[in-house]
């Protein structure tokens, strides 16, 4: 048995012990070298891959103590601000383009309105408008996936997201429940001054605005065309001759797939992914809420990366929240310098 | 309290006094004839959770040829559990080896 390769691998194995374990990393270590040396060269994989697991189970329960006792309560009440400005912004997009009637379908009417008032209430941080928003929202966006509203024709249904490219209805459905949960989680009696809130409000409403300004002004609606076909095709002709019937413009609400915003959520997520990964240490409630922004819409942004299928692309997006999730669990830990979470003297190896 | 059969000969390799991790494992297995066999990762496993459970305590460590060992003794309540369950063990062999008398069958 040659020393050298003993203690390579044994050190090896023993780097999977989390640096605040480094006393116990060395005794189990040292403990396996004794067990090597006294059993003979056999032994060497067994204490190695134990050294391992040890390590790694020791990592496991101090990531979970540590993600248990993360912030969560504050970032679930950070992300209702942003949450509620992409939503709106998203609804902004598919509403314009699109819609040329009036008055409003219940669909729309609850859509807009709940986003608006979403906005609103976590720039006022007032959680029962946030979840009254959310819930509205919640309600229209789901609302045609249980078969309200698709009694008529799948055209004419208030509201309806086609799912050629990405269905952001679906979408959104996600992100409406987490926004009514951070709802919940804003303070009872938040202290509030004008001027927060109305920056708050601009910041919020920035998303919109910039969609606005790429949207307006917009092209006249085009008129819904119509093949009317009044027989059958005439002997030896494959095709009747249909007679083209040009309509009123469609009047229904769709939110089709829009390249524009997709980028622009894409690279909104990303830009919150390196800003908050940055301060995560100063700032963990953030990274927190990103993380929770990312799995809620993971799905999506898995299906937009694929094409038209998630696997394997929803690894991304579930990789980086949780990647997020402990930097931020462990920034918070850390900072708060709780004395508990530091190993026992009575927990230690042997 | 009900020991696993490593964590009863952990316990008993300490009845003696402190032991290091190596010398727990050498010992468990002679006690055992064998049959518990511990690596340094799954005694530390065992170690930590008796520790938590308050059944053994860290004596002391030592450097002993640039090797770190940390010696661990069975406390009070460690002592109590691993009697307890000798006896627990020593009354069920009883039930096997002493003469039983004849089952009793039902009448049908």
């Amino acid at each position: 048995m040659k020393p050298r390769l003993r203690d390579r691998l044994t050190s090896i194995a023993a780097r999977t012990f989390p640096r605040s374990h480094r006393g116990d990393a060395r005794v189990v270590r040292d403990c396996a070298r004794d067990a090597v040396d006294a059993r003979g060269p056999r032994a060497l994989a067994r204490e190695s891959l134990a050294i391992a697991g040890a390590g790694l189970r020791v990592r496991l329960a101090m990531d979970t103590r540590d993600v248990r006792g993360a912030p969560w309560r504050p970032a679930l009440a950070a992300l209702t601000l942003p949450l509620a400005a992409a939503l709106l912004c998203v609804w902004t997009f598919g509403f314009l383009p699109l819609y040329d009637h009036w008055p409003l379908g219940e669909g729309w009417a609850l859509l807009l309105s709940g986003s608006v008032l979403a906005l609103i209430g976590a720039a006022f941080a007032a959680r029962w408008v946030v979840l009254l928003g959310a819930a509205a929202m919640f309600v229209a966006a789901g609302a045609p996936y249980v078969g309200y509203g698709t009694e008529k024709a799948l055209s004419g249904t208030p509201t309806f997201f086609p799912g050629s490219g990405v269905d952001l209805g679906a979408a959104s459905l996600i992100p409406a429940l987490l926004l009514a949960v951070g709802a919940l989680s804003l303070p009872r009696r938040p202290q509030r001054s004008l001027r927060t809130v109305l920056d708050r409000l601009l910041l919020g409403l920035l998303p919109t605005a910039v969609a606005l300004v790429h949207l307006l002004p917009r092209e006249a609606p085009q008129p819904t065309t119509s093949f009317v076909y009044d027989e059958l095709p005439a002997r030896g002709s494959s095709v009747a001759k249909p007679e083209v019937v040009f309509g009123p413009p469609y009047e229904f609400p769709q939110l089709t797939a829009s390249k524009p915003l997709l980028t622009a959520l894409g690279i909104a997520l990303l830009v919150a992914v390196v800003l908050s990964w940055r301060a995560s240490r100063t700032r963990p409630e953030a990274a927190l809420a990103t993380a929770l922004v990312l799995v809620s819409v993971a799905w999506p942004l898995a299906w937009t990366m694929h094409g038209y299928a998630v696997w394997p692309q929803i690894i991304v997006p579930l990789g980086v929240a949780f990647a997020l999730t402990l930097r931020a669990a462990h920034a918070a830990r850390r900072s708060s310098g709780s004395a508990e979470l530091s190993p026992e003297p009575a927990a230690s190896p042997p | 309290m009900h020991l696993r059969p490593a964590s009863y000969f952990v316990l008993a390799s300490l009845l003696d006094g402190p032991l290091h991790g190596y010398a727990i494992s050498a010992r468990a297995e002679q006690l055992s004839g064998g049959d518990v066999r511990l690596t340094a990762g799954t005694l530390y496993g065992a170690l930590e959770r008796m520790a938590r459970q308050g059944l053994v305590q860290m004596d002391r460590e030592e450097t002993v040829d640039g090797r770190l060992r940390r010696y661990y003794r069975l406390s009070d309540q460690g002592r109590d559990a691993v009697m307890s369950e000798a006896d627990r063990l020593a009354a069920a062999a009883r039930v096997v080896k002493r003469p039983r008398p004849a089952p009793i069958r039902s009448a049908v």
